[in-house]
């Protein structure tokens, strides 16, 4: 495989054209669309908070010195 | 969303709401791309009680009676968190009062244009007012030339040289 879309310059103007292309396409979708879109955010930003909370939870009780294992060994 | 938007034309018809517009990240995301946001920011003339009073209570006890619900400071309809803001400076009364109708799955519903709404991004000034100013300005029907004219008649001057410092 080529290293030629690697350079720099290729590579950055690769990504400009999709940035664009992609611009293009939001901004060509209807109104009622992008409401539909925001609205699905809302479905994604909810599961990411979920599993964020998990996270922070679990790290909390790892670090608590005073709280016993929560598995039995 | 459209619900919530029925519902707003069924208080103006009502005569609680005088004028209003869609603002904020719905309303730029009918010029531009979709914009994140978890509520639907409302800016209207809201008819004074006898006593001359400006209050939301009786508004959103009507909305409660057409089916909305109170969460925080918003009231849902629908899905939708809804905040009513009252019109609160001479740049926002103009963009309410100059609000063109755009269409909504079958329903006309007044919107506030690109350029006041980037004039209000100016001026509230938060790094994302400016990144809305950004956005709105790429927008294929932008007027320049009328965000020119809302920058000198509501003397955002200050803030258009911010902006482009910024983005500079």
């Amino acid at each position: 495989m080529s290293d030629e879309w690697l350079k720099p310059e290729n590579f950055e103007a690769f990504v400009i054209r999709r940035k664009q292309a992609w611009r293009q396409i939001a901004q060509q979708m209807t109104w009622e669309e992008k409401i539909a879109a925001i609205e699905r955010m809302w479905a994604r930003d909810k599961s990411l908070k979920i599993a964020r909370e998990a996270i922070i939870r679990e790290r909390v009780e790892k670090d608590d010195p005073a709280k016993p294992p929560s598995s039995s060994a | 969303m459209k619900l919530a938007l029925e519902t707003l034309l069924t208080l103006q018809r009502e005569g609680l709401l005088q004028r209003f517009a869609i603002g904020g990240a719905i309303a730029a995301s009918f010029y531009v791309e979709a914009i994140a946001t978890e509520d639907l920011d409302v800016f209207a003339f809201i008819t004074p009680q006898p006593s001359g009073l400006v209050l939301l209570t009786p508004l959103y006890d009507r909305i409660k009676a057409l089916g909305g619900r109170v969460h925080n400071e918003h009231i849902v309809i629908g899905d939708w968190p809804v905040q009513i803001l009252p019109a609160f400076n001479p740049l926002v009364e103009a963009a309410v009062l100059s609000a063109p109708m755009r269409g909504f799955e079958n329903i006309e519903i007044p919107v506030l244009s690109a350029e006041y709404l980037a004039a209000i991004a100016l001026q509230l000034g938060r790094a994302k007012d400016y990144q809305r100013v950004d956005a709105l300005i790429t927008a294929d029907s932008f007027q320049g030339a009328f965000l020119k004219a809302l920058i000198e008649a509501h003397n955002l001057h200050d803030r258009w040289e911010s902006y482009v410092r910024r983005m500079a």
